[in-house]
């Protein structure tokens, strides 16, 4: 069965924090998490999403209503896509989690693909920095990964 | 005390103004570390995104960081890639002081290159012996194989791997980037005989080696094959189906093939079959005899034309014919006739000209009687 926008009926979501979000039905199935209970019959109103939070699901369904638009091109897609992944790392954490756990993988892959271009080739005390990652090597590990990899690190 | 307490304010000041410059920056985190809280499945994922050489970069973070990059579902060695980021680092003569002159100029890039190379194969040992083992989505390996005769022990155990393990996608490269060269295939590197069954390959892409159709024992779910500058040392297309019981999709592209290759009695099941400039020792294109009834795609690009018969092609949707030779003799006309009678089912025939040609020939001949 297709489900196309004039016959998609309205889904209430219910994220983590008690928020109830009316999404339409075509938009919610994006997400695969929500598309097999509706299939399966078990979408019931409202669905209790409980390792969303409001703001994050708010951000998801966005997202799917841009990607569930019919008359969108690629190219506008790739432009609308590219702004939508200018966030704050915090953003972008409760984003792939969201994305994970709904199961979207057109979102999950381009909020992957975001922190990997953040990541593409900089170097470790830049990446350490970026990330505030910190760094708990003794200054022997640090020189003997370096040494055993030095042709990464240039 | 006083003037400790001093230090550690005046550094926890110091420390504050960091912080916020942080926070002016695009994408900033805050301070917190969100990147490394993320659960590991997701970690490994963002890693299948970057090349080997940024996930390694990775493994020098954090503790935490080390060891992911073992896990990572793709291997990626190119040597060209590996050598274009070295080069600018051992590039040097030993003799630096002598007034460069050609001659010594490219000894000096030998001898770089050796250096260079030597580096590349300890990489690629240490990678493949601290990788975790857990299944690839892919495996490639660029190699140029001029210098095959010190390093084939070496290829051999990384095919060796590669057989062993579980792969669903294999790329063996040793061309160096080199297209089109099917007559330098002597010297090429031979894939070893071990009868390797590897379980979940799907995709093996071969490009300019030797291989032996009887060195493998069984490819259980292997569905594509591409040969490129190949030489096929033994065996026909029956016995490689045979070992390959799923194979749909074959690709033999500038192959030197055993002269009855391509010839086989038995249905096959392959769906996809192109043949591009493949020539035997004696001849510049292969005879063709095959029985294959869920044929939905041909492609036979050649230099004059051979017994060609493709039987039972009822399915067949595309067939392309680009045939390049001299002459259009009634023995041409008749190889063509025949087959374009087998390619009868297709839904779309590509000719070139040559072929349309000896087609116009042939009806008229045809006519005439």
């Amino acid at each position: 069965m297709s489900l196309s926008p004039s016959t998609s009926k309205m889904l209430s979501l219910k994220s983590s924090d008690g928020k109830v979000l009316e999404v339409e039905e075509h938009v919610a199935v994006l997400c695969e998490t929500i598309k097999s209970l509706v299939e399966d019959g078990c979408a019931d109103s409202p669905i209790p999403l409980a390792n969303v939070d409001g703001a994050t699901l708010g951000n998801v369904m966005e997202w799917c209503k841009k990607h569930a638009d019919q008359k969108a091109s690629a190219d506008d897609l790739e432009d609308w896509d590219a702004e939508f992944v200018e966030r704050d790392q915090g953003e972008l954490y409760h984003l792939i989690m969201a994305a994970n756990y709904l199961n979207i993988k057109g979102l999950l892959d381009l909020i992957c693909q975001k922190v990997a271009d953040m990541i593409k080739g900089k170097h470790p005390e830049k990446i350490r920095e970026i990330f505030n990652i910190e760094n708990d090597f003794t200054p022997e590990q640090q020189e003997q990964i370096r040494k055993d990899n030095s042709w990464a690190f240039e | 005390m006083e003037s400790l307490g001093g230090k550690s304010s005046s550094s926890s000041i110091s420390s504050d103004n960091n912080i916020s410059k942080q926070r002016k920056r695009k994408h900033t985190s805050e301070g917190v570390d969100y990147i490394s809280n993320l659960p590991k499945t997701i970690l490994f994922y963002i890693l299948s995104f970057l090349t080997l050489k940024d996930c390694i970069v990775m493994s020098s973070l954090s503790r935490q960081w080390k060891d992911l990059w073992t896990h990572i579902p793709q291997l990626n060695f190119s040597e060209l890639e590996f050598i274009a980021i070295m080069a600018k680092r051992h590039i040097h003569c030993p003799q630096s002081s002598e007034v460069p002159s050609p001659h010594n100029h490219s000894q000096c890039l030998q001898h770089s290159v050796n250096v260079v190379r030597r580096k590349f194969v300890e990489f690629v040992d240490r990678t493949l012996r601290l990788h975790s083992g857990c299944t690839l989505n892919n495996f490639r390996l660029f190699f140029h194989s001029d210098a095959h005769a010190e390093w084939t022990y070496k290829i051999d155990s990384w095919v060796r791997f590669a057989m062993t393990r579980n792969i669903k996608e294999l790329e063996l490269d040793f061309s160096e980037g080199r297209a089109f060269r099917p007559i330098g295939l002597a010297q090429s590197y031979e894939l070893p005989s071990c009868n390797f069954a590897p379980k979940i390959l799907q995709t093996l892409i071969l490009n300019c080696c030797k291989f032996r159709t009887s060195s493998f024992r069984m490819f259980a779910s292997l569905q594509s094959v591409s040969l490129i500058q190949v030489e096929v040392l033994d065996c026909s297309i029956g016995d490689l189906t045979s070992i390959c019981p799923v194979l749909e999709d074959l690709s033999l592209e500038y192959c030197v093939l055993p002269k009855v290759f391509l010839v086989c009695k038995h249905d096959m099941k392959i769906k996809r079959l192109s043949v591009i400039y493949c020539i035997t020792n004696e001849q510049t294109m292969v005879p063709i005899d095959i029985s294959t009834p869920e044929l939905l795609t041909l492609k036979i690009v050649g230099i004059n034309l051979m017994k060609t018969s493709v039987r039972k092609a009822l399915n067949l949707v595309d067939a392309i014919l680009d045939i390049r030779q001299q002459v259009a003799d009634s023995l041409r006309r008749n190889l063509l006739g025949s087959l374009l009678t087998n390619l009868n089912p297709c839904r779309a025939l590509y000719l070139t000209t040559w072929c349309i040609q000896v087609l116009f020939c042939y009806h008229l001949y045809y006519f005439k009687s």
